[in-house]
């Protein structure tokens, strides 16, 4: 497992059991994790091993694919001296929907973590500053879940209607389309369905 | 360094994403009807310590479209400062997920619309790393070629901006004076001055036309002047020298820390250069040097931006002399679309751009490949994480956009200096509303 | 629009004034540039050099909607802008005129998501469109003159802005 990468045969022999799985593509190698075990990882490539450079975070939404966990948290992380880059990909818990911040080693990671927890509602604990970040403050959901269907639901329709009418400005109310906020969600009726949202146009 | 998972236990139970939902629902109703004051308001107010807070943009001209920023103020330094962003967010990663990878390549030019081609070009080179597709020599000079003279175009944008935002309107003039030079040649070569999508996955969309050679060479000669013009209207000008030495001081470490890439992360002493770490497209072919400064203040960046221009040129010189002849596409057409004149007049070109772009039988990389693959944008580094579950589209498409996270260290600059060298730091950095939202 | 619509009827003195203010309205349009996105630098490309709009009158860009009569929305428009866009043109004092510019303002565009919305004509007035991906500086040029039109057509006692 694994034979190539510096970052793995440098780890100690217990960390190097907390590593799962070991995937290559094109000379680029993926590590996996747990959550449990993701905090001591990148702590020892952050302090022992030099990778000081954390080049992105995100996160990946496995609903309904026959995986480990439902989502996938994924650090790039590269050491400039080394010129090397990797990934560590974590598995993350649906029920449980939180994994330690690590924004005390990367500063990058503040705005990384951020924009994840705004677009898959993943909580990042202790990270100071977890607001919504693209989306406005009290966006009813979190777009990049695949539950989520790509032309949203009607939000973006739902502003009142301003009308030139002489010296005054008039608003109006919108016209009424339908809306699904609060709908059932997670059930497999819906996810059938976004599914089927969600193909490309014929 | 005091985290460690086993005490970190939290005090408040973590509410799940379905009853965050629930809470946010009531407020986005205040949220369209306007009635949060808080999204749009750009009046000060004062809470009876002496401070004030300033709303800055979303619209405003020194903020380059839709950037927001929050100062509290003491007189006219900045105490506090928080950024907004997202006002440009366009949901490109989630309709990457719903779109061909070939579809996508049209997406990505509206991402960082000063230097559409380095998206093209980033994105095309990180599917084929998915795919494991090597363009031919010819494509490959040709990307190269685009790739810099996108390049030179947005730090001369972005240099005569940081003039305009610190009262020098004449640089702006000229820079897009000669800008529209980059924008000729790119006319000639795909019909569109902004948004090209020029390139394929596996290819560019067309050779480019026979006097291609001409305009390059005559650009190689117009261009170079202006380095000098518009040196000599910037550094004799003691307003603008003033106003950018010194301020927005980035240490080596803060940058390494924030991620912060490209000119503006090399102005502060780093030496990165995807171009040269991890050369694709052939760039190790080329002979040119990565500029670096060690100031690390606004200066440096303007002073950085201008000496990769020069670099830029020297790469487009010598790709010039050594442009190869040849196919401009990989010649595995289960991958890559071919030519529009193929497919007008052969059949099997026609059967394979048909099975192509009809859905279904498209690039389908196997399932639960993922790559990151990373190019150099005028930005910074541009990277892309793509996973694949086998089928036509991605499962996944995350963009590492440079502007960001170059971004994310603004408001910790901004913070004990004035407003107007907020503006000052802001137009040094030189942030893409389109690419940092996304 | 103040005193002239005191003024009313068809009369001599009206039509001659609406046909002066109108003259002096059209030639000296003050755009409030609305950028966001791709448009944005289209936009600029014709405010400069090249393409100089200034030869039609309307060079004077006012950052203050206060100050402007033109609004000139070029580029996406998000969920989260949209509020902002409302305020502006809300600001903006009579008469003015609205062109929507690119196809992402005008119907959203190649962006059919959850973010953008799709057309802002639903929720402001426009009165031009202009196509496009982003338009060529050409096409925003053609934009104004059918502003110019507009702005010439318009009677302050019974047209569009009449009371």
């Amino acid at each position: 497992m694994a034979d190539n990468n510096p970052a793995y045969e440098a780890l100690p022999a217990d960390l190097k059991s907390k590593v799962i799985e070991s995937v290559e593509h094109q000379g680029q190698v993926a590590l996996r994790c747990r959550t449990a075990d993701q905090r001591a990882l990148l702590e020892n490539f952050r302090l022992s091993q030099g990778y000081d450079f954390l080049v992105d975070v995100t996160a990946m939404d496995h609903l309904g694919k026959d995986t480990e966990e439902r989502f996938e948290i994924i650090y790039v992380l590269r050491n400039l001296t080394a010129n090397h880059t990797f990934r560590l990909h974590v598995w993350l818990d649906e029920s449980d929907n939180a994994i330690p911040s690590v924004f005390d080693l990367w500063d990058s990671a503040r705005w990384g973590e951020r924009e994840t927890h705004d677009m898959f509602g993943i909580v990042f604990d202790g990270n100071p500053d977890l607001r919504r970040f693209l989306m406005p403050e009290d966006y009813p959901a979190f777009p990049l879940l695949k539950d989520y269907p790509l032309k949203g639901k009607e939000e973006r329709r739902q502003f009142p209607k301003v009308v030139a009418r002489g010296d005054r400005m008039v608003e109006e109310e919108p016209d009424t389309y339908p809306t699904s906020i609060g709908r059932q969600m997670h059930t497999p009726e819906y996810i059938e369905e976004v599914r089927r949202d969600s193909k490309p146009r014929e | 360094m005091t985290q460690n998972p086993e005490n970190s236990g939290r005090n408040t139970p973590v509410p799940s994403a379905a009853t965050l939902e629930k809470e946010l629902e009531k407020g986005w109703r205040d949220h369209r009807s306007g009635a949060r004051p808080s999204s749009v308001s750009s009046v000060t107010e004062d809470d009876g310590d002496g401070r004030m807070v300033m709303n800055f943009g979303p619209q405003h001209p020194a903020t380059h479209g839709t950037l927001r920023s929050v100062f509290t103020l003491e007189g006219e330094s900045i105490v506090e400062a928080d950024v907004e962003i997202g006002y440009l967010h366009t949901g490109f990663e989630k309709l990457g997920e719903h779109m061909t990878y070939q579809q996508w390549v049209t997406v990505s030019d509206r991402m960082n619309y000063l230097s559409a081609i380095n998206n093209n070009v980033g994105y095309s080179v990180a599917v084929e790393e998915l795919l494991g597709i090597e363009v031919p020599p010819r494509c490959a000079a040709l990307r190269v070629i685009m790739c810099e003279l996108s390049r030179i175009a947005d730090h001369v944008l972005c240099v005569g901006l940081q003039g305009m935002d610190l009262g020098a309107f004449s640089v702006m003039l000229w820079s897009f004076e000669k800008r529209e030079l980059v924008y000729d040649i790119i006319e000639a070569v795909c019909g569109a001055r902004l948004t090209t999508s020029w390139t394929r996955v596996g290819g560019i969309i067309r050779d480019v036309p026979e006097f291609f050679p001409d305009l390059v060479y005559s650009f190689l000669d117009e261009f170079p002047p202006i380095i000098d013009e518009i040196h000599g209207m910037l550094l004799n000008n003691k307003i603008f020298v003033d106003r950018v030495k010194d301020i927005g001081k980035v240490s080596t470490e803060k940058a390494l820390s924030y991620g912060l890439s490209g000119p503006v992360g090399r102005a502060s002493g780093l030496t990165s250069d995807v171009r040269k770490d991890k050369p694709y497209l052939g760039y190790d072919k080329y002979d040119f040097k990565v500029p670096s400064q060690t100031e690390g203040d606004s200066f440096a960046r303007y002073m950085q931006r201008m000496e990769e221009i020069e670099q830029s040129l020297e790469i487009i010189r010598q790709a010039m002399a050594t442009l190869p002849q040849g196919e401009v596409v990989h010649d595995d057409f289960k991958t890559s679309l071919p030519e529009k004149d193929a497919v007008y007049n052969d059949m099997e070109s026609l059967i394979h751009h048909f099975k192509l772009v009809m859905l279904g039988h498209g690039i389908r990389p196997d399932k639960g490949q993922s790559i990151y693959s990373a190019t150099e944008a005028p930005c910074g580094e541009l990277g892309f994480f793509l996973a694949s579950d086998g089928s036509d589209t991605p499962y996944r498409l995350r963009v590492r956009p440079p502007s960001l996270y170059n971004y994310g260290l603004f408001p910790r600059l901004a913070e004990g200096g004035m407003i107007s060298d907020a503006v000052a730091i802001l137009s040094s950095f030189h942030v893409i509303a389109g690419e940092l939202d996304r | 629009m103040g005193l002239e619509s005191l003024i009313g009827g068809e009369g001599f003195l009206t039509t001659t004034v609406n046909g002066l203010v109108n003259w002096g309205r059209k030639n000296a349009l003050w755009p409030m540039p609305f950028g966001t996105a791709c448009c944005a630098i289209e936009m600029m490309a014709t405010f400069s050099g090249r393409y100089d709009i200034s030869r039609f009158g309307a060079e004077v860009v006012r950052f203050s909607p206060r100050q402007s009569d033109l609004l000139i929305v070029s580029g996406r428009i998000s969920i989260k802008m949209m509020p902002v866009l409302q305020k502006i043109y809300r600001q903006m004092p009579e008469p003015k005129w609205v062109i929507s510019m690119g196809a992402c303002a005008s119907c959203g565009g190649v962006f059919d998501t959850y973010t953008l919305v799709q057309g802002v004509d639903q929720f402001i007035p426009v009165d031009v469109y202009v196509p496009g991906c982003p338009p060529r500086p050409e096409s925003l040029l053609d934009a104004v003159f059918e502003i110019q039109k507009l702005v010439g057509e318009d009677r302050f006692d019974s047209g569009k802005h009449g009371s």
